[in-house]
């Protein structure tokens, strides 16, 4: 309403003040546009594109294929096995840990939250390659040691349970540390008055936990839990590097199945698809999530 | 929708070459300068660059000094980027149109159809470069280099197979090697192996998990090598490939084999003796050579044993091919190197004589080498037993769903191997998986 009363000067140089931040975007826009906006498109439409019959236009065979796929069905199924395993354990193991490490009266802490966070920025093939040395069916140091308790040796990496509670342990290993260190951040911020209040009220340790850490905390164990939720739905690495999706595919997960699919088989549509299937089921789970963590706070 | 598509491939090249750039720190892998046209060698320039993998990058490393006797102003980089690597990469550059290949590259035979069925004009076309050498080569390898009358790569070696053993853990246990006809009297050897060496030395290495090898080289034996039949369906529950894969579960169940991880864990059991044989291609020679020096003399080959008593042992593992990506900017300098190595008999025989490479080049085969015997392999003329072996070889069928049936196949090994399945349930619950994966039928 203001723009009639200023004069053309005016009225341009207001123009050029409003597009001032869009020029210093302008780099960071274009890079966002190529390298992130533009794959998702063209995935997207690559995936309702038919492999076989690539000018056909516009065509829901990938998708059609993708309900058949026993693979797919058995990767998805793993996948949520691991989520149901996994992330409850690493989130509990994390927080007891960063409970432990938050107590005043523990030496060496510093050192104690190092060694745990270190998993979280080692390299992953390292990683990997040291589990497969230690999981190893007969020359393996876990092996070793069973034997010479008298217990026979497991066939870790080769064998359908084994190979999933490997991948769990793998993992787990891997990201226990990291939220530990969410966690510890968080619990600083909790004031010290309420425990002490708590205290002069005669609750225990335990009651304290329930009653002042875990509500206070809640908006990190959400952020916690959806997080390592979407991980664990895209987890690519462990199951590639360390039990190589088998035995069987037993140990096979979404986002293996998705690269075997576009850079072993070479059918990109078909990948295309499961990527977007993928991220449809990860949208899924976070949403319901989002919608417990608000149930349980009314 | 054209116009689209150059978009789409522009795009994505650029992507592709950044995370290839990226991922390996390469250096130039697309430098050029134009020769076309010119007929003195010397004149010929440009720069280079191979993928290929283990022995078969060394190999045609071996071949440069004397390319470049012929070539000196072509610089080539020979890169061992890894066998799955360079398959992964292969196709996503081909995806992208080409962008981030090199000028040279090497594709297992078996695995051609795969990559020129969904990318037709991916590899340049070198029919009119090549077809005068048709007649040189194995008529078998060259039919899979050749798609719809088209040579989209040279055959580069076969891969008759062989038992490799140690002389002398055979010894220590009482062995002969000579008394070895059948798969039962392997076992039975296996077993004595294993008593003599207190549990430590196993008869064969297998990446259950992972790698079919065995299966391969007992179907391509038995003549229903691999995964589909000559009309395309796929070809799993015969008697044969049950026979097959009921062997290797006899095999395991007598504790037999030695599961191992990877390329690296054959190697590993090869050198430090936890296996007393390896049954592969004639190509595993170079790879006993260059990484076990020290066994010199204690490695001899037998061909595979026969499934009866006088039964064929002759079958193919692998074998390769050098294809050139259509994108490259140097493909005169590409052929030029291809040529070299693979169309003459001094490149193939450099390949043979120190890697074992077995040439599909077949004017090659005159050269003395083929009739000598070989210090390292117990001193017997080895290479003689190939090459009588070549000719009993049962043809084989491929096609573009031939890494799919692969992986499926690994798969049901590793269900009878380490869960105890029963041989046919598992083909069976193979064949399935394959059809719903490739849409192919399922052969009676």
């Amino acid at each position: 309403m203001g723009s009639q009363l200023l004069t053309p000067a005016e009225r341009r140089h207001q123009w050029r003040r409003r597009l001032t931040p869009y020029m210093f975007l302008l780099p960071a826009l274009l890079i966002f546009g190529i390298f992130m906006l533009y794959p998702i498109i063209a995935s997207l439409q690559l995936s309702f594109e038919s492999q076989l019959n690539p000018d056909s236009g516009f065509s829901i065979d990938n998708y059609r294929r993708l309900f058949g796929d026993t693979v797919f069905r058995k990767a998805l199924i793993n996948t949520v096995f691991l989520l149901v395993f996994q992330v409850p354990l690493q989130l509990g193991l994390a927080m007891v840990l960063a409970v432990l490490l938050n107590s005043a009266v523990l030496k060496f802490r510093t050192a104690f939250r190092l060694i745990y966070f270190l998993p979280a920025i080692t390299a992953l093939f390292a990683v990997a390659l040291i589990f497969r040395l230690l999981l190893n069916d007969e020359k393996g140091l876990i092996n070793y040691v069973l034997n010479g308790l008298g217990i026979q040796s497991i066939p870790w990496l080769t064998n359908a349970w084994p190979a999933k509670f490997s991948l769990v342990m793998a993992i787990t290993w891997r990201w226990t540390g990291y939220n530990m260190v969410i966690y510890l951040a968080s619990l600083q911020s909790i004031p010290t008055e309420l425990y002490e209040a708590a205290e002069l009220d005669g609750a225990g340790a335990w009651a304290k936990f329930w009653a002042i850490t875990v509500p206070m905390m809640r908006p990190t164990i959400l952020l916690t839990t959806v997080l390592s939720t979407i991980g664990t739905l895209q987890i690519f690495d462990e199951p590639y590097l360390l039990t190589r999706s088998g035995p069987s595919n037993e140990t096979l997960s979404m986002a293996t199945l998705l690269y075997r699919t576009a850079f072993q088989n070479a059918e990109f549509n078909y990948a295309s698809a499961i990527a977007y299937a993928m991220v449809l089921i990860i949208a899924v789970f976070s949403l319901l999530q989002f919608r417990i963590a608000q149930r349980g706070e009314d | 929708m054209m116009v689209r598509r150059k978009i789409h491939r522009s795009l994505i090249s650029l992507l592709v070459l950044t995370l290839i750039l990226a991922a390996c720190g390469s250096e130039s892998t697309a430098t050029t300068t134009s020769n076309t046209g010119s007929t003195n060698p010397a004149e010929v320039k440009g720069e280079i660059t191979v993928w290929a993998w283990n022995v078969a990058a060394k190999s045609l490393e071996a071949t440069v000094p004397s390319f470049n006797q012929k070539y000196p102003n072509i610089k080539v980089t020979v890169q061992d980027i890894g066998r799955t690597d360079v398959y992964d990469k292969l196709t996503s550059g081909l995806q992208a149109g080409g962008a981030g290949l090199p000028d040279v590259v090497a594709i297992e035979s078996d695995r051609m159809d795969v990559y020129t069925s969904t990318f037709p004009d991916g590899l340049a076309d070198l029919t009119s470069r090549a077809s005068k050498y048709e007649k040189d080569f194995d008529p078998s390898k060259w039919a899979q280099s050749k798609i719809s009358d088209k040579i989209r790569s040279i055959p580069w070696d076969s891969g008759p197979t062989g038992l490799w053993y140690r002389v002398d853990i055979f010894e220590q246990a009482g062995v002969d090697p000579k008394s070895i006809e059948t798969w039962a009297d392997l076992i039975a050897a296996g077993e004595k192996i294993l008593a003599a060496t207190d549990g430590k030395t196993k008869l064969l290495p297998v990446d259950i998990v992972a790698d079919d090898a065995g299966f391969r080289m007992m179907t391509s034996q038995l003549g229903v090598c691999c995964y589909f039949n000559s009309d395309g369906k796929i070809n799993l529950t015969n008697d044969k490939s049950v026979q097959a894969l009921t062997l290797l579960k006899e095999i395991n169940d007598k504790g037999l084999v030695a599961n191992i991880n990877g390329w690296d864990g054959t190697v590993a059991a090869t050198k430090n003796g936890d296996v007393a044989t390896v049954p592969f291609g004639v190509w595993y020679s170079g790879t006993i050579i260059d990484q076990a020096p020290d066994l010199s003399g204690k490695w001899d080959v037998m061909l595979l044993p026969a499934f009866e008593k006088g039964g064929n042992r002759a079958a193919n593992l692998g074998g390769s091919t050098l294809a050139i990506p259509a994108a490259t900017k140097n493909l005169d300098a590409a052929w030029l190197f291809v040529e070299h190595a693979l169309a003459t008999s001094e490149g193939q025989n450099i390949m043979m004589e120190k890697f074992g490479i077995w040439p599909s080049y077949q004017p090659a085969y005159s050269a003395d080498l083929y009739s000598q015997p070989v210090a390292f392999f117990n001193n017997q003329p080895i290479w003689k037993l190939f090459a009588d072996e070549i000719k009993n070889i049962p043809a084989a069928t491929y096609t573009k769903d031939y890494a799919k049936g692969q992986a499926v196949l690994a798969s049901a090994q590793a269900k009878v191997l380490s869960q105890g399945m029963d041989p046919k349930q598992a083909l069976q619950e193979a064949a399935a998986e394959l059809a719903n994966q490739t849409g192919r039928e399922v052969a009676q």
